[in-house]
């Protein structure tokens, strides 16, 4: 190599002190090191590091993080040993960071223009005016449409994907020799996600820049990234090319975690064929038909009474048979979770019906149902925090459902419950535990027990793993799986994730403004796409491959 | 944005609607009426019947009600229970009163409550703050009584620098009050800075602990820059709302200072108009002071929205 | 993570969960001071008529406005009644009427705020618009309007401020019931079919307990501070009874002959309800709810 690593981390544990005094380290003796012009990636799951070894770059650690041993050196200084006025022009100038959610990094109260004005008259000492022209160039190197508009914005007034890009014209503010990344397109829709990661691909070649990106995706990294390194509670685990970790994985963890990542597979041509000829009618029994369902979230107000009020999602149609997974998929705002809601009583619909096994149509407000119509139907929500009360335990949690079904009290609710958790694999011994004692994989498994301690038709679930760990959502999908096949349970499934809807669906529909695009078989529609939007949706999915593959199609190879 | 500010108008305008039924009705509720608590005892025969008649205690409530809150729209609050004296006079010098001393409270108050909030925001947990904060605590917690007589007997009685109660009448001009104000104003100025400076601080924690703060710092904006530019114009918002709550607390909750200073304000009227069982004074006031307080509440909620760039820009709600 | 949690599969049991929380409560220097402050003061209330030197009530001609002595070590006040006597008894008076009228604020105040936090709609909108404006009504002024109209006994403050103070409580516990409803767990309740009771009392009552117990502490406070501005303004506990605040306004006039006989009752009320507020603070922050933005009423 020769060249001398623009940022050198060697040996360095990072931890807090603990009540009773003692060191806990979540960093344990890193090292790590970024040539000039390099793109390294960083992977990792919740709890690994990963972020904390990025600020620490920056010689910044969290308030009461200190730094227990080891170097971090950036352009050869020692950046913990730098004086006040040497951080200051170091960060944002020549080593720039890119936030992970750019709308909660800008500062609310000051205009886009004055943000990037005030980096530019820190870092490059332009007088005000020169600074103003300056700025307006940024945001058109960050191809944001309309620069003097944009300046004039405040940080709330763009979307995700406009703040974001914001957020990487700050960092070119300083010209900066190095960028470091903390999940830059995490949260972004997949489309949005593409299009940013390329934009800091190019910008960090053109400029000549080295990157540090961190990302639990291991898509995201394969995209940008020469070389990679997979980090596991605190400790550095691999680093290597991004090539050979993504061809032959050596070391256990980073094979289990490239297993666990879903990817699209690959439909043959027959496949699709037997998918899209027309088929002998279902034999199954009848579970679920949405017809013509019309969703709005506008409230009706009296001096609007005749007009009806706008849909935010419209004309949506499909029929489920008993054991039947329809997946339904979008990016943020195209009426997914919505018509989850809808299905479920939450939002009463404007137009349609949705009829449940074949019956009468059901009431469209919650309090309209009867009760077994509200047992037959059943949801898992996105997080598993949120879902289930602090306050009691396992056995009360599903207790509740037991008790207002099937009237099951004291030792016969606790024998149900005890095999209710044995069905999700959970040992019966967890009974008596708060969800603050489970970890979040724990506590998703503990909300699917009590989605089945209803018995239901119809589980309704909306992005149930989007925050789960990888190797965390392969076991859960799994799960979900499993329950299908023995209780032949009929799933709604939400999922901003192509590849997890395809491990789990057999119908599938592509939502887009709240319309859909096009919907059929999952064989049929991933396998030959007929809408543009279905097929850029594709085009934008990242998968975990080795550079110089990405680019094709990854599901018509 | 006009959407948020109507709304705001609309509820503030039903706030005081409610509150003068609630006033009226509340002590229409209670036994006895404005001329038989007057009269107490002698409360029978010609004397309780022309009493009442005086007052028009006589008609229907509802009525009654309808006149009372029309002519308070006009700015007649009627007249007290002796049946001639017009309250809207004596309340507005009383006010004027009350005013004057509310005014030299807050301009002390404010800056000093604002400047000691992000100090010890600032510096959480070092001395300073544990000391301001530790005061602070004092400040909030002492009944005002208690305050002021301590005041007087350092001040008044052991050192003799200030007088010991105001003894400049009602209807004095304003800088007649200059110097004997003061102890009065101190006390409140105490209460005031405590819980404004506790608000402030905690606004001041919450978001230097931001994200964009975080981010200012990683992008090598000095720490006073990032103070100045990016941390107070967030952390001094919240503080907009608690100075209204002290400005509507100014106006109607110092009774016992007024009446530990003997100070001529709206407060010793009411407590006043209260031994004397003059109800028709009573209800004005409570009036009065309420509306005062939705209007102070409505103007600081303005303020919020005219100076936040999110419920400026778009017609988000306020959380 | 958080140190405090529990650990283990230990079953939860409110009682371990409470001695959890006392513990917290009295590790912190200032809840150590507040609890030792409360305390003392609450056995003063339950022992005082036992411990006192001599009868508050008794009056003596020759003994007006004694200095201090070694019998009457406060002296004594303007009718010649032992003042040390007086202050040991003068807070049983606010300790019974506040005492008892905050968990009945809590209670109605938390009941409400819950069922309001759930509700949602138009009752809460009509609610909420009452509750401001009671809240607009000027400090102790309602108070003082029904103490004069009906009379100031124990049995008519206690239910005047169980209702004035309940309404603040109203106000913060529908805003920590609405956090919990927009959770969903309380939707999947919902989704399951419970009525609304059963959502209250299981999945509601329980994750805003802690808030309401903060709000109760606070309350207290501002109570205790409210019935000493009363009682100074003549309109709390009727004359020959020991109260701190009607001995204050008593002694204020001869205050530069005796300062004793301020000094005295004023010591007494701020360090109880210094000890309430500092408990109250310390309980918030071993709750995690310190951060939480209080109103000022």
């Amino acid at each position: 190599m020769g060249t001398q690593p623009i940022i050198e981390i060697s040996g360095l544990s990072v931890g807090f002190r603990t009540r009773n005094g003692a060191i806990h380290e979540i960093l344990k003796s890193v090292d790590l090191h970024v040539n000039p012009g390099e793109a390294v990636g960083l992977v990792g799951e919740s709890g690994s590091g990963k972020s904390t070894v990025a600020l620490a770059a920056m010689g910044y650690l969290r308030s009461g993080l200190q730094q227990v041993a080891g170097q971090v050196r950036f352009k050869g200084q020692d950046v913990f040993a730098m004086s006040r006025a040497a951080l200051e022009d170091m960060r944002g100038g020549e080593l720039a960071l890119i936030p992970q959610n750019a709308g909660q990094a800008l500062t609310p109260t000051m205009r886009v223009g004055p943000q990037l004005a005030e980096a530019l008259r820190l870092h490059r000492g332009l007088e005000a005016r020169q600074a103003q022209d300056m700025a307006a160039q940024l945001v058109e190197q960050v191809r944001l449409p309309d620069p003097d508009a944009i300046l004039r914005r405040y940080p709330h007034e763009m979307s995700g994907g406009q703040q974001q890009r914001v957020g990487i014209a700050m960092a070119l503010a300083g010209r900066p020799k190095a960028l470091l990344l903390d999940e830059p397109v995490t949260g972004l829709d997949v489309t949005t996600q593409i299009h940013v990661l390329d934009l800091l691909r190019d910008l960090a070649l053109s400029e000549g820049m080295a990157m540090l990106m961190v990302s639990h995706d291991l898509g995201v990294i394969a995209h940008c990234c020469s070389r990679v390194a997979v980090m596991r509670s605190g400790e550095k685990l691999v680093d290597e090319a991004t090539a050979s970790v993504l061809r032959t994985p050596r070391h256990p963890y980073a094979r289990a975690l490239l297993d666990a990542t879903p990817r699209l597979t690959p439909v043959s041509a027959a496949r699709v064929a037997a998918a899209s000829a027309p088929r002998a009618e279902d034999t199954r029994p009848e579970m679920l038909r949405i017809s013509d369902l019309g969703l709005s979230y506008a409230k009706p107000r009296f001096w609007r009474a005749g007009t009806p009020p706008p849909l935010t999602v419209e004309g949506i149609d499909a029929v489920l048979h008993k054991g039947a997974t329809l997946g339904l998929v979008g990016e943020s705002g195209s009426g997914k979770s919505t018509i989850l809601k809808a299905l479920a009583g939450l939002i009463a619909p404007v137009k349609g019906q949705v009829t449940l096994a074949g019956g009468a149509p059901l009431p469209p407000a919650l309090h309209q149902r009867s009760q077994d119509q509200l047992r037959r139907i059943q949801m898992i929500f996105q997080n598993p925090d949120q879902a289930l009360n602090p306050r009691m335990s396992a056995a009360d949690i599903l207790g509740q459902p037991l008790r207002l079904y099937f009237g099951k009290t004291g030792q016969a609710a606790r024998d149900a419950a005890a095999a209710l958790l044995d069905q999700v694999r959970l040992p019966a011994g967890y009974l008596d535990r708060l969800p603050g004692q489970l970890s979040g994989g724990e506590k998703q498994r503990l909300a699917i027990a009590r989605a089945f301690a209803s018995d239901p038709d119809i589980v309704l679930c909306d992005e149930i793993t989007s925050a789960l760990d990888v190797s965390v959502q392969a076991t859960v999908l799994d799960l979900l799986a499993d329950l299908k096949r023995e209780k032949q349970t009929t799933y709604v499934f939400v999922a901003h994730d192509l590849a997890v809807v395809q491990e789990l669906a057999d119908q599938v529909m592509v939502l887009k403004n709240g319309r859909i695009c096009e919907a059929g078989p999952v064989d049929a529609v991933y396998g030959a796409p007929q809408h543009p939007y279905t097929r850029a949706l594709f085009d934008a999915v990242l998968e975990p491959d080795p550079p110089g593959d990405t680019g094709a199609d990854p599901v018509a190879r | 944005m006009v959407e948020l500010i109507v709304r705001r108008l609309v509820l503030g305008a039903v706030t005081v609607w409610l509150v003068s039924v609630l006033i009226f009705f509340g002590m229409e509720a209670l036994p006895g009426d404005a001329c038989t608590a007057y009269l107490e005892r002698d409360a029978q025969g010609t004397l309780l019947d022309n009493c009442r008649a005086g007052l028009g205690l006589d008609r229907p409530a509802v009525t009654r009600y309808l006149d009372w809150a029309g002519n308070a729209l006009q700015g007649n609050l009627g007249v007290s229970v002796d049946g001639v004296t017009p309250i809207t006079g004596e309340v507005t010098l009383r006010v004027k009163n009350s005013l004057l001393l509310a005014a030299g409270a807050l301009c002390a108050g404010v800056p000093l409550a604002i400047i000691l909030g992000v100090v010890a925001g600032l510096w959480r947990d070092r001395w300073i703050d544990l000391v301001v904060s530790g005061l602070a605590i004092f400040a909030m917690t002492i009944p005002e009584f208690v305050t002021a007589t301590i005041l007087v007997l350092i001040f008044s009685i052991w050192l003799g620098w200030l007088p010991a109660v105001v003894l400049t009448p009602a209807d004095a001009p304003a800088l007649e009050f200059f110097p004997e104000f003061v102890p009065a104003a101190i006390v409140l100025v105490f209460v005031m800075v405590a819980h404004i400076m506790r608000m402030v601080r905690s606004s001041v924690i919450d978001v230097m602990a931001s994200d964009f703060v975080q981010m200012a710092r990683l992008k090598g904006v000095p720490y006073w820059r990032i103070v100045f530019r990016h941390a107070l114009p967030s952390a001094l918002l919240p503080a907009i709302n608690v100075v209204a709550l002290t400005v509507a607390w100014l106006m109607g909750g110092v009774v016992v200072v007024e009446v530990v200073f003997n100070y001529p304000g709206l407060g010793r009227m009411m407590i006043d108009a209260i031994s004397a069982r003059d109800l028709p004074v009573v209800q004005a006031i409570t009036l009065l002071v309420a509306a005062a307080y939705v209007v102070v509440n409505l103007a600081a909620d303005m303020a919020t929205i005219l100076l936040n760039p999110r419920l400026r820009t778009q017609g988000g709600r306020m959380t | 993570m958080s140190v405090t949690e529990l650990s283990g599969a230990q079953q939860p049991s409110p009682v371990r969960r409470a001695m959890q929380v006392l513990r917290d409560v009295a590790r912190q220097p200032s809840g150590a001071v507040g609890l030792v402050l409360v305390g003392l003061h609450l056995a003063l209330a339950l022992l005082s008529p036992l411990i006192v030197p001599f009868d508050p009530m008794t009056m003596s001609a020759n003994e007006i406005l004694a200095p201090p002595s070694a019998v009457h070590w406060l002296g004594t006040d303007a009718l010649g009644r032992d003042v040390l006597s007086r202050v040991l008894e003068g807070g049983r008076q606010a300790i019974l009427v506040c005492g008892l009228a905050t968990p009945l604020a809590m209670l109605w105040g938390g009941l409400l705020g819950v069922y309001l936090g759930l509700r949602g709609g138009w009752v809460d909108e009509v609610a909420m618009r009452l509750v401001d404006a009671v809240l607009s009504l000027p400090g102790i002024l309602p108070l003082m309007i029904v103490v004069v109209m009906l009379g100031g006994g124990a049995p008519v403050l206690i239910v005047t401020l169980a209702v004035l103070f309940g309404i603040p409580v109203v106000r913060v516990v529908r805003a920590a019931a609405q956090n919990v409803v927009s959770r969903d767990f309380v939707t999947a309740a919902r989704l399951r079919g419970h009525s609304q009771g059963a959502i209250i009392w299981r999945e509601l009552l329980p994750n805003v307990f802690d808030v309401l117990m903060v709000e109760g502490a606070m309350r207290l406070s501002w109570m205790l501070l409210s019935f000493s501005a009363l009682s100074f303004l003549g309109y709390g506990t009727p004359p020959p009874t020991p109260d701190w605040g009607q001995d204050v306004a008593e002694a204020r006039v001869y205050m530069s002959l005796a300062p004793l006989g301020v000094l005295g009752p004023m010591i007494a009320l701020s360090s109880l309800i210094i000890g309430v507020n500092l408990t109250a603070d310390a309980l918030a922050k071993s709750l995690g709810l310190d951060r939480m933005q209080r109103a000022v009423v």
